[in-house]
Formats: C-alpha cells, sequence, structure tokens
C-alpha cells in the first residue's frame, strides 16, 4: 500500500452515548482511529470498556453520538438507515461469537444470503456462494444444513458468507468465542491467510491475549477510550 | 350454500310448476250477509276462455273442477281428488306423462272417457302393474288410464301433488258432473312476462265481466305462490346475510390469530432479523420477507379452507339432497380474500420486524 493512499476507516472524535432513561452512558468517549486498507487490527480491552460499541460504529450498525466516521471517503455519519444498509452488504463482511448461521437453510443458501439482498439472481448466487465455499475447503458440505456441523466449520461458513460479497473490511467479533483452542487457532490462521494472501483488511474484536496476537496491530481499549495503539510482530 | 339455497327455490318452483294463478270462488258481503256455496258458481269456463283470449301476459287458463271420489280398479279402490280439467292444465303446472300420455284436444272434443292418474293413485290402484292401458272405474263409469302424470311429490303446502285423477274437462261434466259446477279456474303467466301483471289483468277483466262496481269488493279471490316465494327469498337472504357474518367474524378471529402468529414468529427470528439486516437487508425487505410469509400462510389457508368447504357442500349435497353451488369466481374471491387478510394482519408484525435495530436484534437471546 502506497502511503498516500486514502484510510479505509477514519473515525474522529467518536462518542456513543446510551440514554437509560434519565441517565447518560457514555460508551466511547472521544475515540480516533484511522485504518490503512490491508491491516490487520485487533481491538482488545475488558468488557465494558466500549470495543463492542466501538466495533458496532465500525461496522455501520450504529450511529455516532458526536464525531465523524469516513468510511472509504464516505460520510457514514451523513447516511441514512437504507444507505447504512447498502454500504453494509456491499463494502462489510461480519463474522460472529455465535455465528448467527439459518439452521434450517443449507449452507451454499446461507453463504448466498447477502448476495439475496443486491438482487443477484439465483443461480449467480449459488455459483459463487460454491465457489466460495470450497476455497475455504468445506466444497464437500455444500447440501448440509448448519446444524449439522462442527463449530470450526461453522465459523468457516459464515466466513464464507461475510467474503461472498468481496468486502473491503471483514469485522469479527470474538469470532473464536465459542470454539476450543485447536479450532481458534485454525480459524485464526484462516483470517491471518486471508489478510495476507487476499489483502483483506480485517479487524478483530476479542479479549484473549493470544488471539489478539495474530494481528499485527493492537489497539486496547479503556473507558470509551483508546489506550494503547502498537504494532507488533504477529503469532505463528 | 345461500346461492345452492336460492337455486332449490329456483328449481323447486320450476319443477312443481308453482307460478300458477288460482281464481276461486268468493261469497261477497251483501247486505250484511255472505253469499255461502252452494249459490250459483260465478267462475265459468267461459271465463278461463274469455281470460286466455284477452290478457295479454296469461298463457293459459283453465277451469279445473274438484270432487272427490271413490274410483275402482281391477285390483283395489281408493278415494282420490277428480279434476275436470282442459290439457292446458299441465301446461299451466308444467306437468308431464312419466308413462303414457297426457290427454289432448281431440279426448276434450270426443267426450274420450279416458283419464290420467297421479303416481300416489297408480300405487294405490295397480302396486306394480303398469297402469297405461288399464280401465277404472269413478263413480260406475270406465275411464281409460291413458297415462301417469310425473311425480311432483309432497308440495310446500304439505299436499300431496300425486293423489289426483284427471280427467277431459268435457267428459268430467258429462259423466261425472252433471253440470256446471266451476268455483275453480286456473292459470299461468307467459315465461316472459311478470306474474303480477297477469293478475291484475285477470282482476280487471272478471270484475268487467262480472260487473263489479267500483266501490264493491271482488266476487273472487286470486291465489298464487308470490308471497311464497317472497318468503322464501326473504328467508334466504336472512340465511346468507347469517353466513356472510359468520364468515366476517371467522376472518376477523382467524386474522388476528394469523397476526399473533406472525408476532410470534417475528420474536422468534429476532436474531435472525439482527442477521439479515448486519449483512446488509434493508428494512423494506424484511418487511417484504415476513409479508410474503404471512401472505403465503392465509393463502394456504384459503386454498385448504376452499378444499374442506368443497368436500362439505358435495357432503351436504348428497346426504340432504340440498343442492350446492359452487362458482369459480366464488373460490376465486375465498382465496383473495384469505390472502388480504394476510396483508391486513401480517403488516403488523412484518412492520415490527423491519423497524429492529440490528444491534439490538443480534443480541437478542
Amino acid at each position: 500500500m502506497s502511503p498516500e493512499s486514502p484510510p479505509l476507516i477514519d473515525i474522529a472524535d467518536a462518542w456513543k452515548v446510551y440514554h437509560l432513561g434519565e441517565v447518560q452512558v457514555p460508551a466511547v468517549r472521544g475515540a480516533s482511529l484511522r485504518v490503512m486498507p490491508g491491516e490487520f487490527v485487533a481491538i482488545t480491552g475488558p468488557s465494558g470498556s466500549g470495543k463492542s460499541t466501538f466495533m458496532h460504529l465500525l461496522g455501520c450498525l450504529d450511529r455516532l453520538s458526536s464525531g465523524t466516521y469516513r468510511f472509504e471517503e464516505r460520510p457514514i455519519h451523513q447516511l441514512s438507515k437504507l444507505e447504512l444498509a447498502r454500504l453494509r452488504n456491499q463494502r462489510i463482511g461480519f463474522v460472529f461469537q455465535s455465528f448467527n448461521l439459518l439452521s434450517r437453510t443449507t449452507i451454499v443458501d446461507n453463504v448466498a444470503l447477502p448476495l439475496l439482498y443486491q438482487g443477484i439472481k439465483k443461480r449467480e448466487r449459488r455459483r459463487r456462494a460454491c465457489e466460495m465455499l470450497e476455497r475455504l475447503g468445506l466444497g464437500d458440505r455444500l447440501r448440509h444444513h448448519s446444524n449439522q456441523l462442527s463449530g470450526g466449520q461453522q465459523q468457516r461458513v459464515a466466513i464464507a458468507r461475510a467474503l461472498v460479497t468481496q468486502p473491503a473490511m471483514l469485522l469479527a467479533d470474538e469470532p473464536t468465542g465459542n470454539l476450543d483452542t485447536k479450532t481458534s487457532h485454525e480459524i485464526m490462521t484462516l483470517f491471518q491467510a486471508l489478510n495476507r494472501d487476499d489483502g483483506i483488511t480485517i479487524v478483530l474484536v476479542t479479549h484473549e491475549v493470544d488471539i489478539a496476537g495474530y494481528a499485527r496491530r493492537h489497539v486496547a481499549f479503556r473507558d470509551g477510550l483508546i489506550v494503547q495503539d502498537v504494532m507488533q510482530a504477529t503469532a505463528a | 350454500m345461500g346461492e345452492g339455497a336460492k337455486r332449490r327455490v329456483e328449481k323447486e318452483i320450476a319443477t312443481l310448476g308453482d307460478d300458477w294463478i288460482m281464481i276461486s270462488y268468493w261469497g261477497v258481503q251483501r247486505g250484511g250477509a255472505r253469499r255461502q256455496q252452494g249459490m250459483p258458481p260465478n267462475l265459468t269456463s267461459e271465463d278461463a276462455n274469455v281470460i286466455e283470449r284477452e290478457c295479454s301476459a296469461v298463457r293459459a287458463a283453465t277451469p279445473v273442477n274438484r270432487i272427490s271420489m271413490q274410483v275402482v280398479s281391477g285390483y283395489g279402490n281408493y278415494q282420490t281428488n277428480c279434476f275436470g280439467t282442459r290439457p292446458s292444465y299441465f301446461d299451466i303446472r308444467r306437468w308431464d306423462a312419466a308413462e303414457g300420455r297426457l290427454f289432448n284436444a281431440d279426448d276434450m272434443r270426443m267426450l274420450h272417457k279416458v283419464c290420467c292418474i297421479g303416481a300416489t293413485v297408480a300405487r294405490e290402484l295397480f302396486g306394480p302393474i303398469k297402469p297405461v292401458g288399464e280401465t277404472i272405474r269413478i263413480n260406475r263409469v270406465a275411464f281409460e288410464v291413458v297415462g301417469v302424470l310425473a311425480s311432483k311429490g309432497v308440495g310446500s303446502d304439505g299436499r300431496d301433488n300425486d293423489d289426483v285423477v284427471a280427467i277431459p274437462f268435457s267428459s268430467f261434466e258429462r259423466y261425472l258432473a252433471g253440470r256446471e259446477v266451476s268455483g275453480t279456474l286456473m292459470a299461468a303467466a307467459k315465461y316472459d312476462h311478470d306474474p303480477a301483471t297477469a293478475k291484475q289483468q285477470i282482476r280487471d277483466l272478471l270484475r268487467q265481466r262480472h260487473r263489479l262496481a267500483d266501490d264493491e269488493d271482488d266476487d273472487f279471490r286470486i291465489f298464487d305462490r308470490s308471497l311464497t316465494m317472497q318468503a322464501n327469498a326473504e328467508a334466504t337472504r336472512t340465511f346468507n346475510t347469517l353466513l356472510t357474518t359468520i364468515a366476517s367474524i371467522s376472518l376477523l378471529v382467524g386474522g388476528v390469530g394469523i397476526m399473533n402468529i406472525m408476532l410470534v414468529s417475528v420474536t422468534e427470528r429476532t436474531r435472525e432479523i439482527g442477521l439479515r439486516m448486519a449483512i446488509g437487508a434493508a428494512g423494506y425487505q424484511i418487511l417484504e420477507q415476513f409479508l410474503c410469509e404471512a401472505i403465503v400462510l392465509c393463502g394456504m389457508g384459503g386454498l385448504f379452507g376452499f378444499a374442506g368447504g368443497w368436500l362439505t357442500s358435495k357432503f351436504v349435497s348428497s346426504y340432504y339432497e340440498w343442492d350446492t353451488v359452487i362458482s369459480p369466481w366464488m373460490a376465486g374471491l375465498a382465496v383473495a380474500f384469505a390472502t388480504m387478510v394476510g396483508v391486513f394482519f401480517g403488516f403488523y408484525p412484518a412492520w415490527r420486524a423491519s423497524q429492529l435495530d440490528p444491534i439490538d436484534a443480534l443480541r437478542y437471546e
């Protein structure tokens, strides 16, 4: 990446304040972050530190109370709900702790789901979903339902779903939280490979230090503020 | 079903020939005393001729004289109603011969001693034997049976229509009655004319022939089935309203049920909705999805309901001899209406789903 290229994420003085009745609870209190394309960032912090809220802001799932957020130079803080939905659909891939697959649906259809909301024809959706699943080593389980798969396989399906739209960024919220250690490391190795070989920007939220170790850049949250932002050598 | 009931009434009128008009002798108040029966008859066969000739809305008119008499065959005897009437009587009452033939104008002119007997009389006098060609004696006069009338069954007035022996009017007068005893005429309106018009024409004509002053009451009475028919139509209408009301209430209850099911479905699938939103479903796309589900649910319900209704009506038809009519447009309407119920009651749950916040929905346990 050339240093002149614009940042993928440019969030400045971001505040998020929740109103619980009379009380105002600030979850994020003026955080600023820039992420360049191709980076692999781990956001860490204890629970209640505001890291999850911050990730929701990054993922365009939530709106800033104040501050500015530019994603690929688009002013996110000014977009409508519909425009946010379109942006999430096309530019951002989500991976969740609990996979969030539709259990009564085959894994192909699970992976093809984001393409449905782009208005792509069924055959083309299927083709692209199969292609992505084969790349992630699930080519032999296309017709399975997600509840017939192991946790690691389910998370791979979720990753395939996140990647099928060829997004600019992958947002992973505790992706290994429901997996055993061995599977966790397999999944993290996969993330690393995707980042290294395909140049996909990855933002990972975790509270496990060894999982965060797979990322090159560490951002630590405490009490709604970024208290540390360092580059480091990666694990594995 | 309502339509079936209507058709049933119409069919009854058509098969029973219940569109007749009966004009009968009626005593009239004169100086405080009512003329009693036994007085000279004031409705004659000539009246029938004139009615047929002059009333443009009448297709046929005939005298009908009735005497209750003992009838004897070679196999039994039976007390029944003997009618002396003209061949047009069969047209007025839309009556056909089931076996043999009806008597005709020749029989009238030639004073043939022939008769047509009703199904009940045939059964009583002949049992299993074919009556056509047999002879019966009425008041010791022999009549040949030329036809058995098609059975009309028991009328809505409770009288057995088939308990009858019909004899040409001329023979009846000559051999049985001995004199003109006419107290009754029967007529029927032309098929494309209003029976009420025919009634009015007959009344005007008879008043004129009987030289009644404007302030005098009729000395005859005209009966027809229009009042009964009106009552039938009224009953059918009431019945239809009742059915419609019940159907509407069921639809409302069903619709509220659908809404509840959909609300439960939306609640149960909150996480799914959150996920769909996170991966880029717009609010309207969620709305579409749930609305479609409600519509499909109700459309299927409509189809099943229609199938059930169809079977039930077949059952009703075959076990209660009650014609039910299933019109295609009604089937279409039913399914379309069910679908509309789906749209109406599915909209609120679908809208609720579309308004969920993706983060809250994803976190929902």
